[in-house]
């Protein structure tokens, strides 16, 4: 039964006194695309974390396809902004290596398989190629690659575009969408760039600190592929508009804090 | 043409040997200067036939081999338990704030100070000798693995866990393979530190080697027969770094 994210009372923090997270509530439909931003530090890299169960909450439950609290598994792939390629591999074993070990295919499967994805994220020709010889986009779709390889429910994808430059991350947008069409599943996706989280969401959830709150929520029911048209500018604008100003406001209300401290 | 990329690699060869033969030119230049005395300070023309000569009378051939087997013998020892030893320690903690910190102190013992040991436990023979030599190239390669494995980079420890990785699985996919340019690093160290240990075992109690030429033939005065040993022990230790790049080049393109 897949039926998504659901979090509940969530409470976390790194140290006893600091609590990052305080009974914090949320939910990503299954098959939603959530894109979480907010001010660097505020949390959301955590809260990604801990959707992966790479960390672990104090107390509060996060349930996913009705396991509660689960520890890290192959149905939730987390894909990074660093570059973390098995350097020692070829590309192709890089996308390899999840299918032959979680899905326990036979070496001709499961390379059949990944030269498939190798080619569906345009890569054909470079399996052989080791990370170091590939540049930094090629890379991240190595990375893509990889992470649909495992045929994740959620894949958990932590500004995964933040070092590219604009032309590629603008490729890698395209390529995202065409691939999440393709594989379905939910994604969780983090970043800075707010264009680039209107292009992709279904909703944008801007976070905000300390305890992680949620800030504004912003539905887009648009068809993602008129979102690039010049129809679709103004609505972009009134977003981003929206988006700016929620974050701005915080920004304010910190200096104002750090003038009273000093004063 | 100079834009051809053969011109760059020759250039760069020339450049080498151009410089050598500066060093030589120089060597040789100091030593006819008669600015030190010439037996003190025999060049190359004085040390070329005593190559020759050792060459012509096996004892050349002799001592590279009774080096080259205590070296090699010792040196794999020594890296095949360092790198296990090293993982481990840097893997599970346990082990690591026991053993490791025993390993740490002992890593710290001047290599010379345990020569004295090791006559007393193993006596004159080649055992003495090899220990040594695997003594040496131990450390460093044991304290690159465990740091390397201490310092695996989180994600790809989360990459691991995801798959739902067993320890070996992790051991044998992630945390070994990851740390193998760090390994390369130590093993570098390994070589240099291995061909102290086992120079300072031979010039203390040994019949046989280069470096036990070097010694034997500076006690006779020989001082041409010393600098041709030292100038192979030089040659052969640029070569086995060489030739240990250049496999890894072929083996592990990526650890470079």
């Amino acid at each position: 039964m897949r039926s998504g994210y659901e979090i509940q009372d969530l409470c976390f923090g790194y140290t006893d006194r600091r609590r990052l997270f305080d009974n914090f509530n949320f939910r990503v439909r299954n098959g939603e695309f959530v894109t979480i931003t907010g001010h660097s530090g505020c949390g959301k890299s955590t809260f990604l974390y801990l959707l992966a169960g790479l960390l672990k909450a104090n107390s509060g439950s996060i349930r996913f396809n009705q396991k509660v609290n689960p520890p890290p598994g192959p149905d939730r792939f987390t894909v990074f902004q660093s570059d973390n390629l098995f350097f020692w591999k070829t590309a192709l074993g890089n996308v390899a290596l999840g299918p032959r070990l979680v899905h326990r295919l036979t070496k001709k499967e499961s390379r059949r398989e990944s030269l498939a994805l190798l080619e569906r994220v345009g890569l054909k020709g470079f399996e052989k190629y080791y990370p170091h010889q590939l540049s930094g986009g090629m890379r991240q779709r190595v990375g893509l690659a990889r992470a649909f390889a495992v045929r994740p429910d959620a894949i958990l994808m932590d500004e995964p575009f933040g070092s590219l430059d604009a032309q590629t991350r603008v490729e890698m947008q395209n390529l995202l969408i065409e691939i999440w069409g393709e594989y379905s599943g939910t994604i969780v996706f983090i970043t800075h760039d707010i264009d680039e989280a209107i292009t992709l969401s279904d909703r944008i959830v801007v976070f905000g600190g300390e305890p992680v709150h949620i800030k504004t929520e912003i539905r887009i029911p648009e068809e993602r592929l008129l979102r690039r048209s010049k129809t679709f500018l103004p609505r972009r604008e009134a977003i981003r508009d929206e988006i700016m100003n929620m974050l701005g406001a915080e920004q304010g209300a910190r200096i104002n804090h750090e003038d009273l401290r000093l004063s | 043409m100079w834009w051809h990329p053969n011109f760059v690699k020759v250039r760069d060869h020339a450049i080498t040997v151009l410089f050598l033969m500066g060093v030589f030119g120089a060597w040789e230049w100091l030593y006819r200067s008669n600015l030190y005395p010439p037996h003190l300070f025999p060049g190359p023309s004085a040390v070329w036939p005593a190559l020759v000569e050792m060459a012509k009378s096996g004892e050349l051939a002799q001592d590279f081999l009774a080096s080259s087997f205590r070296w090699i013998t010792g040196f794999i020892i020594g890296t095949v338990l360092g790198v296990p030893f090293g993982m481990i320690c840097g893997r599970l903690k346990f082990i690591r704030m026991s053993i490791g910190g025993l390993l740490n102190g002992l890593s710290s013992i001047p290599k010379i100070v345990m020569i004295p040991i090791a006559i007393l436990w193993f006596g004159l023979g080649e055992t003495q000798k090899v220990s040594l030599v695997a003594w040496g190239a131990f450390f460093p390669v044991w304290l690159s693995s465990m740091e390397a494995a201490l310092h695996t980079p989180r994600e790809l420890v989360w990459v691991a866990r995801s798959y739902n990785l067993t320890p070996l699985q992790s051991a044998l996919h992630i945390f070994w393979p990851s740390a193998i340019p760090h390994i390369v690093a130590g093993i570098r160290i390994a070589i240099s530190t291995a061909t102290f240990s086992l120079a300072a075992a031979e010039m203390s109690g040994a019949f046989s080697g280069l470096a036990y030429r070097v010694f034997y033939s500076h006690e006779m005065f020989q001082t041409d027969k010393m600098m041709a040993g030292i100038f192979v022990i030089t040659v052969l230790s640029w070569l086995v770094n060489y030739a240990f790049m250049k496999l890894v080049k072929y083996l592990a393109p990526w650890a470079t």
